[in-house]
């Protein structure tokens, strides 16, 4: 302020600072601090947490591993081609990111479930998603997945596209633009795309429910765990809790490392 | 040798409402300049013949084969034309050092071990960034170059890839007095020694005399020859 006296506007707006820093961070620190570290590891040791928190990572392990795959080549056709209707099509890929997560697993079921659109041509191919662990992947890809297709398409989109010629220009082939030319300048975007679906993946828990359900050592991820510990067993539903928000935090740590590296914005 | 053909060109390029139409043939091992004003079309007609804009109408053949005729609807990928091309943007690889830049693409050349980005690859483009004296920059990362070094980079690498002819706007711009002239001798010694048809677009009409080239240049929107060749 060197030495003026603050305005009304800067105190109301330093005020406001206070209450969000207060509102956002108070159930967090809670958590963390009813949590003692001794019932924390006793919570923690049980059976059941160890096997939720293992589906949450090996499901959205996986899940990150299909958008990664799928979801980069096609991010780099939206952002390096034009043709009719491609915003619009952008737009519908990034739905998922505001669905409200009953929509999303009502979504899922009418999609894929046993009298679901798709759910003959499955039915008929022996494949019966709901209640199973791949109804849990199937749920992480649809929810998470735009996270990385959106931060994807941003860092692809700042490509130069005279450099994309350039390496036609030299004899590259298509795949070979793309591996060799688009992907490592993209790269820092790409990993923090990849991040933050994994970080939405472990925290999902709307359209897991509804699609996959909550079978104990199936469908059960780490927060069906919470929720479903919350009225029987409030202490093990704060340490599980704990253990979420540690993972979530290094996460986001680093998808905002990446995304400063790759200068990609994570909000854009 | 038996004379191979050069390269040949007869179209009309369109960009925006306008409409440029180009004719000329250059002989292999001949350097032809092409000067005018900014936004007159010289981009256009070189972004036509690398492949990177499709010509409204006409041909271009270049070597004995068809690059382009629009009658016949052939339309040959930038990469099957096999040109060394430097355009305005440069558009060095931002991810690649300077030697890796002029590799690139050498690989799929394939018939000579000096292509690709092993040992022999790596000895070729810095031979070649030395004759442009930039032996001790081979291993920076464009952004730590200046505009000068990168320009030449993109010659560089225009001329690594034993290309069937060469297209080059403004090469030189960026370069001072005494690189200028290396990088135009560099120039017109690959033109004449591959026996390469080459095409300059300069706004220097001085490079006419540099490159012994005949002049060519943008009058109502089409291309014509102003001046013989040079020496």
């Amino acid at each position: 302020m060197r030495g003026r006296r603050p305005t009304p506007f800067g105190v109301l707006a330093v005020a406001a600072l206070v209450l969000v820093v207060l509102g956002l961070a108070l159930p967090i620190v809670a958590i963390v601090t009813d949590t003692a570290p001794g019932r924390l590891w006793d919570s923690l040791r049980t059976d059941a947490s160890l096997t939720a928190l293992g589906l949450s990572f090996a499901g959205s392990g996986i899940a990150v591993l299909i958008v990664v795959v799928l979801g980069t080549p096609a991010a780099y056709v939206l952002a390096t081609t034009r043709f009719p209707g491609r915003s619009a099509l952008s737009a519908l890929l990034e739905l998922p990111l505001v669905l409200p997560p009953a929509v999303a697993g009502i979504g899922l079921l009418a999609a894929f479930g046993p009298q679901g659109l798709a759910g003959g041509a499955l039915d008929d191919a022996g494949l019966r998603l709901p209640l199973t662990f791949a109804a849990v992947v199937v749920a992480l890809v649809f929810v998470a997945g735009p996270f990385h297709l959106r931060q994807a398409q941003s860092a692809f989109g700042a490509l130069d596209p005279a450099v994309l010629d350039a390496a036609r220009l030299s004899g590259a082939r298509e795949s070979g633009v793309f591996l060799r030319v688009a992907v490592p300048p993209a790269a820092p975007g790409l990993g923090a795309g990849a991040t933050l679906t994994f970080a939405r993946a472990i925290g999902e828990f709307g359209a897991t429910l509804m699609f996959a359900g909550s079978l104990a050592g199936v469908t059960r991820t780490a927060s069906l765990e919470v929720y479903t510990r919350f009225a029987s067993d409030f202490p093990g539903a704060l340490a599980l809790s704990a253990v979420l928000i540690v993972v979530s935090a290094v996460l986001l740590l680093v998808a905002r490392a990446l995304a400063g590296r790759g200068e990609v914005g994570l909000g854009a | 040798m038996r004379e191979r053909e050069g390269l040949a060109v007869d179209v009309v390029v369109a960009r925006g409402a306008r409409r440029f139409a180009a004719r000329l043939a250059v002989a292999p091992g001949e350097v032809v300049l092409v000067v005018g004003p900014s936004g007159a079309g010289k981009t256009s007609i070189v972004r036509a013949l690398a492949g990177l804009v499709r010509p409204e109408a006409g041909t271009i053949r270049c070597g004995g084969c068809t690059w382009f005729d629009a009658e016949a609807r052939i339309d040959r990928r930038p990469r099957d034309r096999q040109v060394g091309v430097v355009v305005q943007e440069l558009a060095l690889f931002p991810h690649r050092s300077a030697w890796r830049n002029v590799a690139f693409g050498g690989a799929r050349a394939g018939a000579s071990s000096a292509g690709g980005e092993g040992a022999g690859g790596r000895a070729a483009a810095v031979a070649l960034l030395d004759r442009l004296g930039l032996a001790d920059r081979a291993d920076a990362r464009p952004a730590e170059l200046s505009g000068g070094e990168r320009q030449r980079v993109a010659l560089a690498r225009a001329l690594a890839r034993r290309p069937s002819a060469l297209l080059l706007d403004e090469p030189f711009s960026a370069l001072d007095e005494a690189t200028h002239d290396v990088a135009a001798a560099l120039v017109r010694e690959h033109a004449s020694v591959r026996a390469l048809p080459a095409v300059v677009v300069s706004h220097d009409p001085a490079d006419a005399a540099r490159l012994g080239a005949r002049t060519f240049a943008m009058r109502d929107d089409a291309l014509v020859e102003v001046a013989g060749p040079r020496s």
